[in-house]
């Protein structure tokens, strides 16, 4: 077969095989590939698994015209490229190896020898020329092996890509790509995303026309389509929107429960659903497709005051390879003593950003009502947005959309004439650039709203990251007209003779109120800037900081009633009043919820 | 002391540090930047352990 026309494909066929690395059922048999480029000097790309080494070199043979290689490039060590190394060298006594330093280290350990007098020591950025043809070497440390190195060959621009893009399965059988691609980069390459994606950041920096592994078929067309899928499977991302569900049962009854949770997940419009066996059928194929989705059911019985075995075999692979980034349902069965999410929870420790739902889908023996609760529970959780996306089941009333609006927050300063006044508000924006004009929009119930009208003037502090609960203390749950909110600070005064901030701001600018607008509970002050001034380079902290980070947590232990997701403020009762206002903050009831 | 890289081999040795990449020698595996990583293969420093 020519691939171009100096180059030409040697390599074989194996449906012989019973499990390929001594762990994966190849239906489709293997294929070793192995090329010749004939130019004036005669390349050989690798060389193929041990049982096929005389098929090879009459390959070899024949592609060479009976012309004696010249070198023979081996990019990676493992046994099924590497096996047929003397029994070339021996063809061809007057060839040169070409690898790298870590390579005939190993050709030591394999064979005894590292043929000294005959080789070629290449590492990162070396060439071969062998006449039209020049060879570009590529480290490729740990993808798979530490010795593996790549070759580009500039005039056919062709990458051989070692076990890159390769897949199980013969050529002589046709069959889709992805799937058997997807299983053998997750079981053979998959804990080494990151190599991965830094051999990509190489690769994308030549110009390939055709990429030739070592296993699988020569890719020619639509390159794009198998760059994006390595990159989206070494990044650890999500490839298809859907859920896989793994589960172990022993009689039936988990089985029962997993059942169940799939045709909830399925009418809750879930996109995809895949289910798998762990003891009948493939495991690789279970560990392909825990990669492939970013949804995660495990499903298991308690054993042994452990897991089922299949299950932590499962798990093993999955924690092994660097699962990350995804969210996981547990289930678990227990006749006595269940432990087993307790378990499996614990074998994903140390894994990176795993979300794991509430509840556990708890059988004890059988389902029971409990049992088909937490389903019921956890398929909405799990579809959350596949509801939210159907025009049939979504909220379309849910107003918490609202608190997905971003927003920064800032102190706003101003002064009565008589004394310096300032609050917290997170309502700044620019709303034009030529000019400059921000708005700034104060609840009626605050005095600097008073103040500014009267004024016209104020500035606005941006706070930055760094600033503490204190500052939120000091000019958020305070009234400015009765205390003085600048006791204990250092201040600061811009040309427009209002005060800014020491610190915990990373910026303020003085506006100039140009246009008010009435807005019922608020008003609205359309701003002119004038003095602007950056003070440090840290972040502006967002709502979302400040919930997170700086406010602290509430002091609901134990108390009955509602808390304000604002500044903490418990409110103690059965009922919120719909008119209540937060004597702290000022906000209304829809910052308050319930306390659990 | 020494540490080795789990993924691909590569030795630490505080002794020589790593000074083709800024790491003078002498400067202990703690001391190493969070953000170090494998010369060789590109391994975060999660995946070391002790040579001894």
């Amino acid at each position: 077969m020519n691939i171009t026309t100096d180059i030409k494909y040697v390599g074989v066929n194996d449906h012989e095989i019973d499990l390929f690395e001594g762990q994966y059922d190849v239906p489709n048999g293997m294929a070793y590939n192995s090329y010749v480029i004939a130019d004036y000097k005669i390349a050989v790309m690798d060389t193929v698994d041990a049982r096929f080494g005389h098929e090879w070199l009459d390959n070899v043979a024949t592609a060479t015209g009976g012309k004696a290689p010249d070198y023979l490039v081996v990019q990676h060590m493992e046994p099924d490229h590497s096996a047929n190394i003397d029994v070339f060298m021996k063809a061809y006594p007057n060839a040169t190896i070409v690898s790298s330093q870590k390579a005939f280290a190993m050709m030591k350990n394999f064979f005894g020898k590292e043929y000294e007098d005959r080789r070629i020591v290449v590492a990162e950025g070396d060439t071969l020329p062998l006449g039209k043809h020049v060879l570009h070497f590529v480290a490729a440390p740990m993808v798979h092996w530490p010795e593996v190195i790549v070759t580009y060959d500039a005039y056919d621009k062709v990458l051989f890509s070692a076990d890159g893009f390769g897949k199980f399965g013969a050529l002589d059988v046709e069959e889709d790509w992805a799937c058997e691609a997807r299983r053998y980069y997750f079981g053979i390459v998959g804990k080494y995303g990151a190599q991965v994606q830094a051999l990509l950041k190489k690769a994308a920096a030549l110009d390939i026309e055709k990429i030739c592994p070592l296993h699988g078929p020569i890719l020619t067309q639509n390159l794009g389509y198998y760059l994006g899928l390595y990159d989206t499977w070494s990044s650890y991302g999500v490839e298809t929107d859907g859920i896989f569900v793994a589960y172990t049962s022993v009689y039936g009854h988990t089985k029962a429960a997993v059942e169940l949770l799939v045709q909830k997940l399925k009418e809750k419009g879930c996109p995809k659903v895949s289910v798998c066996d762990l003891a009948r059928e493939d495991m690789a194929e279970a560990v392909e497709d825990a990669f492939r989705y970013g949804k995660l059911v495990l499903a298991t019985t308690t054993y042994n005051a452990d897991i089922f075995p299949f299950m932590r075999t499962f798990i093993e692979h999955l924690v092994e390879r660097g699962y990350k980034n995804r969210t996981i349902a547990l289930v678990e069965n227990g006749s006595w003593a269940p432990l087993a999410a307790k378990v499996m929870k614990g074998m994903f420790e140390g894994c990176k950003n795993l979300t794991f739902l509430e509840p556990v889908i708890r059988l004890t023996s059988a389902m029971n009502d409990l049992t088909k609760d937490a389903i019921e529970k956890v398929s909405d959780e799990l579809c959350k947005d596949y509801l939210a996306r159907q025009d049939s089941t979504a909220n379309k009333n849910d107003l918490k959309a609202l608190f997905n609006i971003g927003y920064g927050l800032y102190v706003v300063t101003s002064n009565d004439g008589k004394k310096d006044n300032g609050l917290i508000v997170n309502t700044v924006t620019q709303v034009t650039n030529t000019p400059n004009r921000v708005a700034v929009t104060i609840n009626k119930q605050n005095y600097s709203h008073h103040v500014i009208k009267q004024s016209g003037k104020m500035n606005i502090n941006c706070l930055s990251v760094d600033a503490p609960f204190k500052v939120f203390e000091d000019f958020g749950f305070r009234s400015g007209r009765t205390v003085d909110k600048f006791e204990g600070w250092e201040k600061f005064r811009s040309d427009n003779g209002l005060v800014f901030l020491p610190k915990y701001i990373n910026s303020f600018m003085s506006l100039t109120v140009e246009n008010y607008v009435d807005l019922g509970t608020h008003g609205m002050f359309i701003c002119s800037v004038g003095e602007a001034r950056v003070i440090s380079d840290l972040e502006t902290m967002t709502y979302t900081y400040y919930q997170k980070n700086v406010k602290p947590k509430p002091q609901t232990e134990g108390k009955k009633g509602y808390v304000c997701k604002v500044c903490g403020y418990v409110y103690e009762g059965d009922t919120l009043p719909d008119d209540i206002v937060c004597p702290l903050c000022k906000h209304g009831a829809a910052d308050f919820e319930p306390i659990k | 002391m020494k540490y080795v890289c789990n993924l691909c081999g590569w030795e630490y040795d505080e002794a020589v540090g790593d000074p083709e990449n800024g790491i003078a020698a002498g400067t202990k595996f703690e001391d190493l930047p969070e953000d170090f990583v494998c010369p060789l293969c590109g391994a975060g420093k999660d995946e070391f352990s002790d040579a001894e």
